[in-house]
């Protein structure tokens, strides 16, 4: 379910948090659902446990997910999801679009782009 | 804690270890990298006990290694060249370690017998390197050691294999606290596993660092500019690299990401860009500035 | 295969059972291949002994006890070949490990002290060889009990003897193993340090008799004899003393060991305890790296190097000079040669210590040093600063001594009784005094002693000197054959008793210059016999030396043989000779008139 690309230039610990964000967002880990813990997750992905322990720790500090103590890690309930998926992208945004009106990319071409990407959805 | 204080080991004249210092914390994979002869093999083998080193400790858990059972029976070594009796099986090699080390586990033995598809009827020497190796792992495990030394270990093993025993290791550390101390060329297969680097170069370490430090707070930026000259860049950027093809300038600069590119956008760059870094260029860059013959090559 | 058995239980430090069994695991074939040896050896030969032994109606028991006694005591010869044996052959198995990078890596890496691995292995080694001892010691208690006797105190002894000489000869070995780096140098070293005392010695007297006047050989002190374990153990324990006992009524060949045997060999196996703790704690402090260097020390080194330098240089270089190059023999030609050749074994030695080609620039100090060193000890023992080239033995040491002038049978003699000692010695310090100039190219008088002292020493010594009639020498030689043992001795009836004389049965006569042979009778034997006496008895002091050629030409043309019974029943030959005062016997043997006799008939004349 997840995978790691080693040619992508993310971090790995970008990586799995953005493959578990996308889980929760699709439905394929719905809320309340328990993850898998860090040390199975280490031994299937083969990678360091620390890395997956930064994931799930900034997860949480997100809010995507919670943990109970001596349970483990799961879910955090929906909606806020988007939300805050929303809130992240936009700040992820505001850079790009700063940079493109220093390059005199107008406000058409955006609104074209727009609906560009509405005919894909 | 596995701690080298000032070690020094001089051969026949050749000083293989100059006043090196390295500490492994508890529980970390730690990497250990170098260019060939820098002292890996060396370091490791005072690490294990092996050598004694002319000066300076080496120590575990605050106790010096060589000549300490109690002390030994918490750590195993694969080394690069692993070597068995003659004759010996994995079986009857298994109880020679059983009866060296009191943790190990046959149950355990057990369990593995599916992961590695061995006999452990047929005689080790007849066996091809790969197979040795993961021989080697097999046992290793099985001692439960709670400090593990690996030399380029996992080198001769197909990708499946190695796949297979760094789940296995990875398991133990996350379960056990394991500690691993593996020194390796493969940086792609490190930046995976590692979670704190030491960078070795003729008989010290130039560079012991958490990978998540490193790799965080070193970035690669890629800038253009709508002159021709380069500007004049913020004085307290740490730049530990500049190199650039055309208009197009690639800098390595040490610090936060944010940081680092909130005082580029200053100086108007027409592009401007950060690349995450992988290990291996980390490797080269910091070693580049100590004469080591590669660095313009890649990039 | 169990060991369980014996196995030593787990203590601390010395021993590590999971290093014991691993080794017992790996090495049980050498084990099989000794104990199959001494299978041969001992019961194989106790069952061959048994059956074929001679079956006489009652007397079998006795007949066989020494049979079989004498079995176990002979295969005290094979103890010692195979302590030798084993004490190169077992150490280098156990401690293989210790010469390639790889294995020392893994060993070494295990959670085992040194001082454990040292003794786990050799332990494993001695135990092997223990085993198969008790394992031979109980087969030939079952192969002598098919003949209803057991000799428990042969055995026994056998069993004891045998483990003392192992004790001292796998601690060397072990010794010599912690010393290299190399498999293959363990055997050279083991070679080299049971001989080098011995070898030393030889070189120091090849020189000696280079520099002193009349030197030949004197025993080497005892203490070179210790340090060359395999031939004084060859000594004390490979020569068996054989004698004719009674045993139960009955006279049976018995052997036994001798009596040094056993005390040399308890002597020994405490010096291996010894060697085995030097091994430990040369093991202690041995680097892991040195696996595959030559010898595992630096100081080590040294000592090697100088040792070859030394001993190559002085004894090669006194090959060189003699052999190679010939011609005079000067001192400067052979200090030229051997510190030529103490450099080329130094050089020689250092390159295979380094494994290079390379070694000139750190060690012509060291060169330099050496050269000096071995000029210096030929100019020392040069300089004889022990006197031994004129030292004399002293009367009340010696046994005896025979002297011999001009390897002529009429100038040789056994002295010993203590006034003809004397004689003999004093004229040994004569010609100490004389020395060896010859400068008026006299003819030269031989002169040889070879003094057996009364603790088994030899002192032998052989001088050329100027024959001068007034000289002491010259008076000092006539005075010594002048003596009527002297004489008995030149003559040939030296310790002719009575009983030998009512022995004897006949004798043979022959002239070489004519070819004619008589055989004689017993009366006529008698009859020669008595006349040499008397012509002994009857001989004036004269001049011995001036007749030496004269009496010497005589006595190769006459042949003159004595038939007499030996004491064992066998046959005892006398051999006489005629000197030229022999006037009686001269007599005698022109009454026999040779030509004209046949062998068979008897001569009609009778000798006075």
């Amino acid at each position: 379910m997840i995978s790691l690309d080693y040619r992508d230039g993310r971090p790995l610990y970008q990586q799995v948090k953005d493959s578990l964000r996308r889980m929760m967002l699709t439905g394929l880990l719905p809320p309340d659902e328990k993850l898998p813990s860090v040390r199975s997750l280490a031994t299937q992905l083969a990678i360091n446990p620390n890395t997956i322990q930064r994931a799930y720790s900034e997860l949480e500090a997100e809010g995507y997910i919670y943990s109970v103590a001596g349970k483990g890690s799961f879910a955090a309930s929906g909606g806020d999801e988007q939300q805050r998926r929303i809130r992240e992208l936009t700040e992820q945004l505001t850079p790009v679009l700063e940079e493109l009106k220093t390059l005199g990319y107008t406000q058409e071409a955006l609104l074209r782009l727009w609906k560009g990407g509405e005919n894909h959805a | 804690m596995l701690e080298a204080k000032h070690v020094v080991k001089t051969f026949d004249g050749f000083r293989a270890l100059d006043g090196l210092t390295m500490t492994v914390p508890t529980g970390a994979v730690y990497g250990l990298v170098g260019p060939n002869g820098a002292g890996k093999s060396t370091i490791i083998r005072h690490l294990a006990g092996i050598y004694r080193q002319d000066s300076g400790e080496v120590l575990l858990d605050g106790q010096p290694v060589y000549e300490d059972p109690a002390v030994k029976r918490r750590m195993t070594v694969i080394g690069d060249d692993w070597y068995y009796f003659p004759q010996a099986n994995i079986r009857e090699m298994a109880h020679f370690f059983a009866g060296l080390y009191p943790a190990f586990s046959w149950e355990r033995y057990e369990k593995l017998k599916q992961v590695f598809p061995l006999d452990e009827k047929m005689m080790l020497r007849r066996m091809s390197k790969g197979m040795q190796k993961q021989a080697a792992f097999w046992l290793t495990v099985c001692c439960m050691p709670e400090y593990l030394i690996l030399d380029e270990p996992v080198d001769g093993l197909d990708p499946v294999m190695r796949r297979q025993v760094w789940s296995l290791l990875l398991g133990d550390v996350a379960e056990r606290g394991t500690t691993v101390l593996v020194s390796s060329h493969n940086l792609r297969e490190l930046e995976d596993v590692c979670d704190h680097v030491g960078i070795l170069d003729h008989g010290r370490v130039l560079l012991e660092r958490s990978l998540s430090d490193l790799q965080d707070n070193t970035v690669k930026l890629q800038v253009a500019y709508p002159g021709v000259t380069e500007p004049v860049l913020p004085a307290e950027m740490q730049i530990l690299h500049r190199s650039h093809v055309g208009r197009v300038y690639t800098y390595i600069v040490r610090g936060s990401r944010e940081d680092i590119l909130r005082r580029m956008q200053i100086t108007e760059p027409v592009l401007l860009e950060s690349i995450p870094l992988t290990l291996e260029e980390i490797f080269i860059y910091e070693l580049g500035g100590v004469d080591y013959a590669a660095k313009d090559i890649l990039l | 295969m169990s060991w369980e058995v014996w196995t030593m239980p787990q203590k601390t430090s010395f021993c590590n059972r999971t290093l014991l069994r691993s080794d017992l695991r790996h090495f049980w074939p050498a084990g099989f291949v000794y104990v199959l040896i001494w299978l041969m050896i001992l019961p194989i030969q106790l069952l061959r002994a048994g059956y074929d032994a001679p079956r006489g109606n009652g007397l079998l028991a006795d007949k066989l006890e020494p049979l079989l006694h004498n079995v176990i005591v002979g295969a005290s010869v094979g103890s010692l070949v195979l302590a030798v044996v084993c004490g190169v052959v077992i150490p280098m198995a156990v401690y293989a490990y210790l010469m390639a990078p790889r294995s020392v890596g893994m060993m070494h890496a295990l959670p085992v002290k040194r001082t454990t691995q040292y003794f786990s292995h050799f332990l494993a080694g001695f135990g092997l060889l223990t085993a198969g001892n008790l394992l031979i010691f109980l087969l030939s208690v079952l192969a002598q009990l098919p003949f209803g006797m057991v000799d428990w105190a042969a055995l026994g002894q056998w069993l004891l003897l045998t483990e003392l000489l192992e004790l001292f000869f796998l601690s060397l070995g072990a010794l010599c193993a912690m010393a290299t780096g190399w498999l293959l140098a363990i055997p050279v070293l083991y070679v080299a340090v049971n001989f080098a005392a011995l070898l030393l010695c030889s070189v120091v007297q090849f020189l000696q008799r280079w520099f002193y006047f009349g030197f030949q050989y004197t025993t080497y002190p005892s203490f070179v004899q210790w340090l060359t374990p395999i031939i004084k153990l060859a000594e004390d324990v490979g020569f068996l003393d054989g004698e004719y006992i009674a045993r139960n009524g009955i006279e049976v060949y018995w052997r036994s060991l001798s009596a040094q045997a056993l005390p040399t060999s308890a002597i020994y196996a405490a010096a291996g305890l010894v060697l085995l703790a030097m091994g430990w704690l040369l093991y202690r402090k041995r680097p892991s790296e040195a696996a595959g260097d030559a010898i595992a020390f630096p100081w080590l080194r040294i000592l090697v190097r100088w040792a070859v330098g030394l001993c190559g240089g002085l004894g090669l270089g006194l090959f060189l000079s003699i052999f190679v190059l010939g011609g005079s023999r000067s001192l400067a030609k052979l200090l030229l040669c051997q510190v030529f050749m103490g450099l080329l074994c130094f050089v020689a030695a250092q390159m295979l210590l380094q494994k290079t080609f390379r070694v000139f620039r750190r060690s012509w100090k060291e060169l330099a040093a050496l050269a000096a060193a071995m000029v210096a000890l030929t100019l020392a023992i040069r300089a004889d600063a022990l006197g031994v080239q004129y030292r004399v033995p002293d009367v009340q040491q010696v046994d005896n001594v025979q002297v011999s002038v001009s390897h002529s049978k009429a100038g040789t003699f056994l002295a010993s009784d203590s006034a003809a000692i004397e004689t003999v010695t004093s004229l040994h310090r004569a010609i100490l005094e004389q020395g060896s100039e010859n400068t008026d190219d006299s003819r030269v008088l031989y002169v040889s002693f070879y003094y057996t002292m009364k603790n088994g020493q030899e002192f032998r010594r052989n001088y050329g000197i100027a024959e001068r009639e007034g000289a002491e020498t010259y008076r000092k030689i006539n005075q010594l054959l002048n003596l009527p043992q002297a004489r008995s001795y030149a003559v040939g009836i030296n310790g002719l008793t009575d009983e030998e004389l009512d022995a004897v049965r006949g004798g043979f006569v022959e002239d070489s210059y004519t070819g004619f042979s008589v055989d004689l009778t017993r009366e006529q034997a008698l009859a020669l016999c008595r006349a040499a006496q008397q012509d002994v008895a009857a001989a004036v002091d004269t001049d011995v030396l001036a007749a030496i050629d004269t009496d010497t030409a005589q006595r190769w043309r006459y042949q003159l043989v004595i038939y007499s019974t030996a004491a064992d029943g066998g046959t005892r030959d006398r051999y006489l000779s005629m000197m030229s005062y022999c006037t009686r016997m001269q007599e005698f043997i022109d009454g026999l008139d040779l030509a004209n006799s046949t062998a068979d008939v008897p001569a009609t004349e009778d000798a006075s």
